[in-house]
């Protein structure tokens, strides 16, 4: 039995790390990882599925970008146009690394380029400090968001699992 | 039949044109808004209340589960140590009796001091007490949004307190909802005077959570002002009211430092000083 349409497995997964984050971080919503959250959020999801890429609708990617924008106080912007940016990135990278193998995507590609995000969710949406982000508050920022991204992934496969027919999910891979 | 074929034909292209130009489309547009916000930001700064309105709504709605989950949790913890809370409260209250006879006599003696200097009482400011909605101190531009808007009386530039201590001020109002830059923020400027020293200094936000002085007066040097010295707002410049606690000086091997005075981390409540006259408590009440 297939719950979820296969349009609609794409913006679900989106919601999970924000949730997550709303869980843990308890009723004040936490915004210190918000912004690159959707960033590990896409990096991951689009890795782990590369057939789904293009099928995440770019609308919710905007929409999640702003919501997170306007929520962490960063510019207006900043992270839809991070996020178009990894989606189009993953998507070119897909053909030039076409002969990877199935992990390298997931656990290679993934991490490198949810850093590479991160810090430019952090360089755009700040701006100029005159040195005052110390390059410590950077890299505690992106081991933070490294130790989630396994733990992200997983909540993704666990997700299709429960709400997937096994036909659909050899399909996605 | 014809019709509907053209219509289904119509509606299959819309589509294809969506998936095709959609993500370039709405790439061009945060770029834009990008922009925007380098050249246009008193347009931007209205796009982003508006936006912030919708947004405090949704996250409160979406924190109400954990909320209830936090207080039931919280509840029973409370449970728990129930016994061991009524001990405490029995002997706490044993020593606060011995104490108000003590406090009765000192509140006459202020009385009758008070009419002796003639002295007019001074204007306390009202607070209207909001929710943090969001809040981030990772990042050295913080922010935090709450739950109050021009609805209640909220405008830019009003100074957010907890009991008296300086939190931030309002950067950005919706309607429901508002944007409060934190003093710890590098994009912060606040007005201060040493409780001690006298001198007059503007802070703003440094490194780990700290403040650091942004410009010192001509007639005196960051040194100048005291170990453990107390800084309150002056008031210069008319943008937020004197005498609230801003943070106080700590002297290190790298330099001078200012710990605030209030750690945000964890606060649920805090107060706005609305510029505005509207029905808020006095801070007499609060205090």
């Amino acid at each position: 039995m297939r719950v979820l349409p296969t349009g609609a497995f794409g913006p679900v997964a989106m919601l999970i790390p924000l949730l997550g984050q709303a869980a843990l971080a308890g009723p004040a919503l936490s915004v210190d990882i918000l912004a690159p959250m959707p960033v590990l959020a896409v990096a991951g999801f689009c890795c782990l599925y590369p057939a789904h890429t293009s099928r995440l609708n770019p609308l919710i990617l905007f929409l999640l970008g702003i919501a997170c924008d306007v929520l962490s106080g960063v510019q207006l912007g900043t992270v839809p146009l991070t996020l178009f940016l990894l989606r189009f990135a993953i998507a070119a990278l897909q053909h030039r690394f076409a002969t990877a193998p199935a992990w390298f995507y997931p656990w290679v590609l993934g991490p490198i380029l949810t850093v590479v995000a991160t810090v430019a969710v952090l360089l755009i949406g700040i701006g100029p400090t005159d040195g005052l982000v110390s390059g410590k508050a950077v890299l505690f920022q992106v081991t933070v968001i490294l130790l989630l991204y396994p733990v992200i992934l997983q909540s993704f496969v666990l997700l299709q699992y429960l709400f997937e027919a096994p036909t659909h999910r050899h399909e996605a891979r | 039949m014809r019709g509907a074929h053209r219509l289904a034909s119509v509606a299959d292209r819309l589509q294809a044109s969506y998936r095709r130009y959609a993500a370039g489309v709405l790439a061009g547009g945060s770029l834009a808004l990008l922009l925007l916000g380098q050249f246009e930001a008193q347009t931007v700064s209205r796009i982003e209340a508006v936006l912030l309105d919708a947004m405090a709504m949704t996250v409160a709605t979406v924190n109400v589960p954990f909320e209830r989950a936090a207080m039931l949790v919280r509840d029973f913890d409370e449970l728990v140590h129930a016994r061991e809370e009524n001990r405490r409260l029995r002997f706490e209250l044993d020593r606060l009796n011995g104490q108000v006879s003590t406090m009765q006599r000192v509140e006459s003696e202020n009385i009758k001091l008070r009419e002796l200097l003639a002295l007019v009482p001074s204007q306390v400011p009202a607070y209207l007490s909001v929710q943090v909605v969001a809040a981030g101190t990772a990042l050295p531009r913080n922010t935090i949004v709450i739950d109050g808007g021009t609805r209640d009386g909220i405008g830019v530039g009003d100074p957010v307190v907890s009991l008296g201590r300086m939190v931030g001020y309002v950067t950005v109002v919706g309607e429901r909802a508002a944007r409060v830059q934190l003093l710890t923020s590098i994009a912060s400027h606040v007005p201060v005077f040493g409780e001690r020293s006298g001198h007059s200094a503007v802070v703003t936000g440094g490194q780990n959570g700290y403040l650091r002085f942004a410009y010192v007066g001509s007639s005196s040097s960051p040194t100048s002002f005291l170990e453990r010295e107390a800084l309150h707002t002056s008031g210069q410049g008319g943008m937020f009211p004197p005498h609230l606690l801003v943070g106080s000086v700590e002297h290190t091997e790298a330099g001078m430092r200012i710990r605030p005075a209030v750690d945000i981390e964890g606060m649920r409540y805090l107060q706005v000083i609305p510029s505005a006259p509207v029905d808020a408590v006095p801070a007499e009440q609060l205090l």
